[in-house]
C-alpha cells in the first residue's frame, strides 16, 4: 500500500530572486518556478490520489493564508504571504497559474512565517493520519528574517516527523565570503536548524542538476510468488527434504509505454446543451467469414451473438470445435511451488537460455532465520561451486509449470536467488546454420581461403577495431557499461510530450533528449581516438552496399519463373497482397526469395508510380495525380480499367468492395479535376456490365453496391466537361434500362440535396 | 501479477501499433515424403522393427506437427517399389498416397491406419523387387509439385530408403535417376535422404546418393555465394531407425527469420545481418470463434466499429484521436503524433563499444535473445566482415554494446552481444550456429530493486558446507537440454485437440519437469537432513517468526478441529502463504487448508 504524501513547496517571491546566477540564463525565481513546477508534473504523470501538494508564496504584495482571517485589519506576522493551493491533490491547472506567477516588487518577505504557516497547515491537514510530510522551502536567503520564533519551528518539525529542505540560490557550503550581511545571518540560522537529521539544505544549483536527471517511476513491490521452495519430498520425508517459505518479486520487468484511449474527434460536431465526453464506444459484431452482407442480405450481420459461438482450434485444414467441458480436460492439475529438480554447472546453460524477465526469490518476510539461512547457504554453495539450480515453478495451483534457473545474487546484507526462465523442449528451435570458417565449393572441396571468409589483414584490421572501441572503465578496471544508468528514450519522450501539452495545447511533440540519443550511439570521443582503425577496417573489408535492382537478380538467379505468361487478376491481386502484407511486417527486410516475383508496382517508391496495380489501386492512383507532370488523364485511364478488370473478372462478389472504393475514388479526383467524361462513361459501362435489368446478372451485386452508396454520374454542376442534368444523374442508378435516358424539360429540379437522403432501401424497393 | 507469464508475446507493440507476424503465403513450406516400400523396408529389423512401418510412423509424426504448428504448409506422400501403381503418367510401382495438401485428421487418420497394419499395406498396395526406373519416382515427384497450388516457400523431398546402390548393375537407368534428382535441384526442390541400415549392411551415402548430396552441396554453396542463406548441413544421417524420427523433427521445421537489418559497426562501415529467434516461449495457438449449426462449423470475423458516444455518430479511422488522462484532463494526441513519439529512426544495429563478456550480468535480462547471422545480399562483403568480428570476440572475449531497432516501429533497445562459435555433436550435427546472440537488456525503467535493505542472517561457513554437500551430490551431467523437457501443459492441449479431431481417447502426457523425488531422498536424503540439522539448532535461538506463528496457529486449530475460530483473513494468508488460490467464503477456506493439511501429514 502506498504512503499518503503530503508535500509543501514554499517559494520565495522577492525582487532578489530576479537575480540571475553566474552561467544560468534563467533567473532565481524562474528556477524555483520551473522545479516546482517539474515535480507536480511528474507527480500528475503517476496520477496517485494519495500524493498531495501545497504551494505558498512568501513576500506576495496581497495576504491570503490560513493563518490571517480574510478582510483583517489588525497587523499579522502571516500577511504578505499567499497560499496558491491548499494541501490537495493537484492538476493541471495549477501548474499553469504556477508558471503565470511573478516575483513580488517590494522585499517583504519572512521565511520563518511562511514555514511555520506551512507547518500550521500541513497539522491540520495531516493531524493523526500516517503521512509521508516535506516542505520544500525555495529561498535566496537574502531578506531580513525575524528568527525569534526559530525554536518553536524545530520542536514541531520533529513532534509531526515532518522533513524540510531548504534550497538556497546562490549558496555553497563552502565559501561563505561574499554574503551580504542578512544573507549571512539568515544562512547561520538555517545551519542551526539543519542540525537536526530531518532538515536538509542544498545549494539551488545541485537541486537543479538533481532535479533535471532522468527519473524511474517507482513500482511498490508485491509478490508475484508466494510460498515453498522444495527440494525433495516434504510429505514423505519430512526431515531429509528442504521446504522454504519464499515471497518472489519481479526484479526486472518491462515499463510499457500507457495506452492511449480513444478519443472522438467528432464530438465536437455535436451541438447538445450537455458536457461532450468524447468517448468512443465499441461494438463488435461478427459476421460468417467469406459472407458478404450485400450478397446475402442484411440478415445474416448481427443475428450471431456472441454467446452461440464455440472455440474452434486449427488442426490442418480442419477445425476442431472444443467445448468449455472439453477445454477442461485438455488442461493439467498442478501443485503449486519451485521445485528444484537438481543443479547444473552455470557454464552448462548457455546465457541465451534465458529467456524471461527475472524474479528475486527472498526468505518469506519478517524475522524467519531458518529461511533466510537456507536462501542464503543455497545462494553461497551454489556459487561457490559455480552452479544454478534447475527449477520447476508453478506459481498458484493448476497454473502452467514453467522451467527456470536459480542463479545466486549478493548485495551487502543480502543473500537471494533469481529466478529466470529457460526453454522448454517447444521453445527452442534448431535451425541448422552454415559453418563460417570453412567454404565448400561446388566440386565438394573444403576452403578456409575464400572472399566470404576473412583475410589475415582483415583479422588484423577487426582486431585493432575491437581494442580501440573499448568502452570506458571504473577505476577498478571493470567496465563502467550498466543498464542502470540507461533510461527508455520512449518512456521520457512520451511523459515529456504530455507535460508539453498539458500546458499548450499546441505543443508540438518534443526532440528526444541529447543525452538520450547518445546512450544509444558511441561517444564521439571513442569514435575520434579509433579513427584511424575504423578507417583501416572499412579499406579492409570492402563492403559494398547492394543496389536494390542488382540484388533482386542476383538472388534469384535461375530465371525459371520469370516468363511465366501474365497471370489472371486473381493471382496479381493475391500474390501482391501476399507481397504487401509481406512489405508492411518486414519492410526494410524484404530479401525472403518469393518477394523477388512481386509486381513492380509495390518496390517502387511512390513518386515513380506510373501504373495503378491491383492491390491498392487507390493508393497508386493518387500518387500518379500527386505526381508533377500531368498524369491525370492517364491515371483515370487506367483507375476505370482496373475497375472494370475488378469488376468483370471477380468471382462473385469477390472484389466487388474493393472496385467500389475504388469507383468512389474515381469519382472524387474527376470531380476535382474536371474529369466527368471518362468517369460517367466508365459508369454507363459498368451498367452495361452489370445488365441491373437481368435478375440473373453475375454483377448485380456491385450494381447495388452503386446504388447503397449512391454512385452516380457525374452531372454538369460537378464537373463541368460533361452535360448531364441533375435529374438524369438522379435518374441513371434507379432506371435499370441500360440506355441512357433522355433528358426531360424539368432540369431545375432541387435534387442535390435530396440525394444524399435518399436511402438504400428507397432505391432497393424501386428496383424490385 | 502473475497474470503475465501467461501473456503470449513480449513484444513491445501496444496494441495500437502491432503489425502482425503473418505466417503467410510466401513463408510456405511444402514436404513430399517419398518412401521405398520395396520387400527389404519390409524386413523386420533385429529387434523386429519393420523399416516401412517407422517410416510411415514418421509421415504420421510429421502430418501432426504441421497440423498443429502450421496448418496452412502442404504435405505429400509417395511410397515406390509397390505392385499397384497411381499417378497421372501411369509410372508402374509408384504410388501416391497423398497429394500435396494441407493435412487433415482423414490423411493422418489414413497414414495411422497403414502404419499400424503394415500387412495391410502390403495386402493393398503390395511390395515387388522389379527394377524400375528410379528416375521415375523423382519425375513424379517434381510432377507433384507443379500441380501444387502453392508454389512458393520452401519444397522439399523427404526420402526415407534403405536402398543406398539403386541400379547398381544398370548405368544408364542409374544416369537417368541422377539426372532427374539433378533436375529437382534446379528447380529449388531440395532433396532430404534419410538412409537407412539393413540388418547386414550399413547404409553408404557414398554408393548412389553422394552424387546427388554432392551437387546439392553445390546448390548451396551457390546460394552462400548469392547471399541467400540457407542451411548447409551436411546430410548426415546415422542410419539407425531409432534416430529415425528425432532426424525428421529437426529438419521439418521451416527456418524463418526475424529481422534483416543493417549492422552499424561504426560510422564508416556497415553491413547486413539477419535474425532470428532461436529461443522463444512457444504457446498454444489461438483459437477462431466459430458458429456451430448442427455438422456445420463456420468461422466467424468479428467487426468492430468504433462510434461516438456523444452524437452517435460510426467513426472512421480519422475522426479517433487519442488521449491520456493526466491531471484529470484528457491530454490529445493524433494517431500521427503517437507515431512521431515513438519513432526513433531505421531499423539497424549500431555497435557503441566492447567490453568484457563476464562483465554482463545474469539479471541483466529482460526477454528471449535475438541471434543474428550475416547477410550478403544487402551489402556484398558481410559474411568475411561479421566473421572477423566474431573471430575477434571470441578471442578476446568480448561483449559488444549496441542499440537495435529491431523493425520499423519497434521501440529501440540496448542490446549485448555475445559471439558463439559453432559447435557440433558427436555426429557432427550442429548443435550451437555460429552467430551473436543478441541479449535484450532491461532499461533504468525496468529493474526494480530488491525490495528490503537487509536480511536477518547470513549462512555460516558451516551451513555453506553442508549445502555444498548436496548440491554437488545432485549435478546434473553434461550440457542442459532442454529437448529433454516438454511442456507438459502444451503436450497436454494438443494431446487433447488429437484426441478430439482423430477421435480417439486422449493420450496421457508424462510430464518430465516434475521433481524425481524418491531418486532425490535416496542420492541426498542424507544430506539434506544434516543440513536442516545444522541449520535448526543454529536458529533455534531466534525468535520464532509472525508467519510461523500463524502456520502453528492454524495446524493447531486444525488439530483440535477448531479451525472455524481462524478468522477470515488467517485463513486466507495461510492459504497464499502455501501458494494455493484463497477463494470463496470461510467454509471454503477452512475445506481448503483442511485438504491441504491432510495431504502434508499423511504417510
Amino acid at each position: 500500500m502506498a504512503h499518503k504524501v503530503a508535500t509543501t513547496y514554499i517559494i520565495d517571491v522577492s525582487p532578489s530572486m530576479e537575480v540571475k546566477q553566474e552561467g544560468v540564463d534563467i533567473t532565481c525565481f524562474q528556477q524555483s518556478i520551473n522545479a516546482v513546477a517539474g515535480l507536480i508534473q511528474d507527480k500528475l504523470l503517476v496520477g496517485r490520489k494519495t500524493d498531495m501538494i501545497s504551494i505558498i508564496l512568501a513576500g506576495t504584495e496581497g495576504t491570503d493564508n490560513s493563518l490571517v482571517p480574510k478582510n483583517s485589519e489588525e497587523p499579522s506576522a502571516y500577511e504578505h504571504i499567499t497560499t496558491i493551493q491548499r494541501i490537495d491533490v493537484p492538476d493541471n491547472e495549477l501548474v499553469r497559474k504556477l508558471l503565470n506567477t511573478t516575483a513580488s516588487k517590494h522585499s517583504l518577505t519572512d521565511v520563518l512565517s511562511a514555514l511555520i504557516l506551512a507547518e500550521n497547515d500541513m497539522d491540520n491537514h495531516c493531524g493523526k493520519l500516517k503521512y509521508v510530510k516535506k516542505i520544500i522551502l525555495f529561498t535566496d536567503a537574502e531578506s531580513e528574517t525575524d528568527w525569534s520564533d526559530i525554536g518553536h519551528i524545530q520542536e514541531r518539525l520533529a513532534a509531526h516527523k515532518t522533513e524540510l529542505i531548504v534550497i538556497i540560490a546562490g549558496y555553497t557550503e563552502s565559501d561563505t565570503s561574499n554574503f551580504s550581511e542578512t544573507k549571512a545571518d539568515n544562512i547561520k540560522h538555517f545551519r542551526t536548524l539543519a542540525e537536526a537529521d530531518y532538515v536538509d539544505i542544498i545549494p539551488m544549483k545541485d537541486a537543479v542538476d538533481m532535479l533535471s536527471t532522468f527519473k524511474v517511476k517507482t513500482v511498490n513491490p508485491t509478490p508475484v510468488f508466494r510460498g515453498e521452495l522444495l527440494l525433495g519430498d516434504a510429505a514423505a520425508h519430512p526431515l531429509e527434504s528442504l521446504s522454504v517459505p519464499v515471497f518472489m518479486y519481479a526484479r526486472t520487468y518491462e515499463a510499457k509505454l500507457p495506452t492511449a484511449k480513444k478519443w472522438s474527434a467528432l464530438s465536437d460536431t455535436h451541438a447538445g446543451e450537455q458536457a461532450l465526453t468524447h468517448d468512443v464506444g465499441k461494438e463488435v459484431s461478427y459476421k460468417i467469414k467469406g459472407s458478404n452482407k450485400q450478397a446475402n442480405g442484411a440478415t445474416e450481420q448481427g443475428n450471431i451473438n456472441s454467446y452461440d459461438l464455440e472455440h474452434a482450434y486449427p488442426f490442418g485444414k480442419s477445425l476442431v470445435v472444443i467445448t468449455a467441458e472439453d477445454e477442461k480436460f485438455m488442461k493439467i492439475e498442478t501443485k503449486a511451488g519451485m521445485f528444484i529438480l537438481g543443479f547444473l554447472s552455470a557454464s552448462s546453460i548457455p546465457r541465451d537460455y534465458l529467456m524471461s524477465n527475472v524474479y528475486v526469490i527472498l526468505p518469506r518476510p519478517a524475522d524467519n532465520m531458518v529461511a533466510s539461512a537456507t536462501i542464503s547457504s543455497l545462494a553461497r554453495a551454489l556459487y561457490e561451486q559455480n552452479a544454478y539450480a534447475l527449477v520447476r515453478y508453478v506459481a498458484k495451483e493448476n497454473q502452467q509449470p514453467k522451467l527456470g534457473v536459480l542463479v545466486p545474487y549478493f548485495e551487502p546484507n543480502i543473500d537471494a536467488l533469481h529466478f529466470i526462465r529457460v526453454p522448454f523442449a517447444e521453445d527452442i528451435r534448431q535451425f541448422p546454420f552454415a559453418p563460417l570458417d570453412v567454404v565448400t565449393l561446388p566440386n565438394g572441396k573444403e576452403v578456409t581461403d575464400h572472399k566470404l571468409l576473412p583475410s589475415k589483414e582483415l583479422e588484423d584490421a577487426m582486431d585493432a577495431f575491437v581494442a580501440s572501441m573499448e568502452l570506458p572503465k571504473e577505476p577498478d578496471g571493470s567496465a563502467s557499461f550498466s543498464p542502470e544508468k540507461i533510461f527508455n528514450p520512449a518512456v521520457w519522450r512520451l511523459n515529456e510530450a504530455i507535460k508539453q501539452r498539458s500546458l499548450n495545447k499546441a505543443a508540438p511533440i518534443p526532440e528526444l533528449h541529447s543525452a538520450l540519443k547518445m546512450q544509444m550511439e558511441p561517444l564521439p570521443i571513442m569514435m575520434d581516438v579509433a579513427r584511424d582503425k575504423i578507417t583501416k577496417l572499412t579499406e579492409t573489408a570492402g563492403v559494398k552496399k547492394v543496389n536494390a535492382k542488382e540484388g533482386k537478380k542476383r538472388r534469384y538467379g535461375k530465371g525459371v519463373q520469370s516468363e511465366e505468361p501474365i497471370a489472371p487478376i486473381q493471382d496479381i491481386v493475391r500474390n501482391e497482397e501476399e507481397s504487401l502484407k509481406k512489405y508492411k511486417v518486414k519492410q526494410v527486410e524484404d530479401a525472403d526469395m518469393e518477394l523477388d516475383e512481386r509486381p513492380g508496382s509495390i518496390m517502387n517508391n511512390l513518386s515513380n508510380v506510373r501504373e495503378v496495380g491491383a492491390i491498392d489501386p487507390i493508393k497508386d492512383f493518387r500518387a500518379m495525380i500527386d505526381k508533377e507532370g500531368d498524369f491525370i488523364e492517364e491515371a483515370v485511364q487506367q483507375m476505370s480499367d482496373r475497375i472494370e478488370q475488378l469488376v468483370k473478372e471477380s468471382f462473385a462478389d469477390q472484389y466487388f468492395e474493393k472496385a467500389k472504393e475504388c469507383l468512389q475514388e474515381l469519382r472524387e479526383q474527376c470531380k476535382k479535376f474536371e474529369e466527368g467524361v471518362q468517369y460517367n462513361d466508365l459508369c454507363r459501362r459498368l451498367k452495361v456490365l452489370c445488365d441491373p435489368s437481368n435478375p440473373q446478372s453475375q454483377r448485380l451485386d456491385f450494381w447495388k453496391l452503386m446504388i447503397k452508396d449512391n454512385i452516380t454520374l457525374l452531372s454538369k454542376d460537378e464537373s463541368a466537361d460533361v452535360d448531364v442534368s441533375q435529374e438524369e444523374q438522379a435518374q441513371f442508378l434507379t432506371d435499370i434500362r441500360t440506355q441512357p435516358t433522355q433528358k426531360t424539360e424539368e432540369a431545375d429540379v432541387p435534387m442535390e440535396e435530396k440525394e444524399d437522403e435518399l436511402s438504400a432501401d428507397n432505391l432497393l424497393d424501386m428496383l424490385e | 501479477m502473475s497474470n503475465s507469464w501467461n501473456q503470449p508475446n513480449e513484444d513491445d507493440e501496444d496494441e495500437l501499433f502491432k503489425t502482425e507476424e503473418v505466417d503467410d503465403y510466401s513463408n510456405h513450406d511444402s514436404i513430399l515424403m517419398v518412401i521405398d516400400a520395396s520387400p527389404p523396408m519390409l524386413q523386420p529389423q533385429e529387434n523386429g522393427e519393420i523399416p516401412l512401418q517407422s517410416a510411415l510412423e514418421c509421415v504420421k509424426s510429421v502430418l501432426l506437427s504441421k497440423a498443429f504448428s502450421s496448418p496452412s504448409d502442404s504435405v505429400g506422400v509417395l511410397v515406390y517399389g509397390t505392385r499397384s501403381k497411381q499417378n497421372d503418367a501411369g509410372h508402374d510401382h509408384i504410388y501416391i498416397l497423398q497429394n500435396m495438401d494441407s493435412p487433415d485428421a482423414p490423411r493422418i487418420k489414413e497414414i495411422e491406419s497403414l502404419a499400424a497394419n503394415i500387412s495391410g499395406f502390403e495386402e493393398e498396395y503390395g511390395s515387388v523387387a522389379d527394377e524400375f526406373p528410379l528416375g521415375n519416382v523423382f519425375w513424379t515427384a517434381s510432377n507433384i509439385f507443379s500441380l501444387s497450388t502453392k508454389k512458393k516457400g520452401s519444397r522439399r523431398i523427404f526420402l526415407i530408403t534403405n536402398e543406398d546402390n539403386p541400379h547398381s548393375t544398370d548405368i544408364s537407368l542409374r544416369n537417368a535417376a541422377i539426372r532427374r534428382a539433378k533436375d529437382l535441384l534446379e528447380v529449388g526442390i531440395r532433396i532430404e535422404l534419410f538412409g537407412i541400415d539393413k540388418p547386414d549392411h550399413t547404409f553408404n551415402n557414398e554408393s548412389f546418393y553422394s552424387s546427388i548430396i554432392e551437387s546439392d552441396e553445390a546448390i548451396k554453396t551457390a546460394e552462400r555465394d548469392s547471399a541467400f542463406q540457407t542451411p548447409v548441413e551436411a546430410p548426415k544421417s546415422s542410419g539407425k531407425l531409432a534416430d529415425l524420427l528425432q532426424s525428421i523433427r529437426r529438419k521439418q521445421i521451416k527456418k524463418r527469420s526475424e529481422f534483416r537489418i543493417p549492422l552499424h559497426l561504426n560510422d564508416e562501415l556497415t553491413i547486413g545481418v539477419v535474425g532470428y529467434a532461436l529461443v522463444r516461449e512457444q504457446v498454444r495457438s489461438s483459437y477462431q470463434k466459430v458458429l456451430v449449426t448442427g455438422e456445420q462449423v463456420k468461422e466467424v470475423d468479428s467487426v468492430v466499429t468504433w462510434k461516438c458516444v456523444d452524437t452517435d455518430q460510426l467513426l472512421l479511422p480519422t475522426d479517433i484521436k487519442f488521449y491520456y488522462n493526466v491531471g484529470s484532463e484528457p491530454i490529445v494526441f493524433t494517431k500521427d503524433e503517437l507515431d512521431t513519439i515513438r519513432n526513433f529512426g531505421e531499423p539497424g544495429i549500431r555497435i557503441i563499444g566492447f567490453m568484457d563478456q563476464n562483465h554482463v550480468q545474469e539479471y541483466w535480462n529482460i526477454t528471449h535473445a535475438y541471434f543474428i547471422y550475416p547477410n550478403e545480399y544487402e551489402y556484398h562483403g558481410s559474411t568475411r566482415t561479421f566473421t572477423a568480428l566474431l573471430r575477434s570476440t571470441v578471442k578476446s572475449k568480448k561483449a559488444i554494446l549496441c542499440s537495435i531497432i529491431r523493425r520499423t516501429n519497434a521501440l529501440p533497445k540496448i542490446a549485448v552481444l555475445l559471439p558463439q562459435e559453432e559447435a557440433l555433436d558427436k555426429q557432427g550435427v550442429q548443435v550451437r550456429p555460429p552467430g551473436f546472440h543478441v541479449i535484450i537488456m532491461p532499461y533504468a525503467d525496468d529493474i526494480r530493486p530488491v525490495p528490503v535493505d537487509r536480511l536477518p542472517t547470513e549462512a555460516t561457513d558451516e551451513q555453506i558446507d553442508a549445502a555444498k554437500a548436496f548440491v554437488e551430490k545432485l549435478a546434473l551431467k553434461g550440457r542442459f537440454d532442454p529437448l529433454v523437457y516438454e511442456n507438459p501443459f502444451l503436450q497436454r492441449h494438443y494431446a487433447g485437440l488429437q484426441a478430439a479431431a482423430l477421435e480417439h481417447p486422449i493420450e496421457a502426457v508424462v510430464d518430465k519437469t516434475m521433481p524425481r523425488n524418491e531418486a532425490i531422498f535416496k542420492r541426498i536424503g542424507n544430506e539434506i537432513q544434516a543440513f536442516n540439522e545444522i541449520v535448526q539448532r543454529s536458529s533455534a535461538a531466534s525468535q520464532p517468526s509472525q508467519y510461523n506463528q500463524l502456520d502453528d496457529e492454524v495446524e493447531l486449530h486444525w488439530r483440535e478441529q477448531t479451525l472455524n475460530q481462524c478468522t477470515v483473513p488467517i485463513l486466507k494468508q495461510w492459504l497464499l502463504n502455501k501458494g494455493l488460490a484463497a477463494k470463496g467464503r470461510k467454509a471454503d477456506l477452512m475445506a481448503q487448508v483442511d485438504q491441504y493439511l491432510k495431504a502434508h501429514t499423511q504417510s
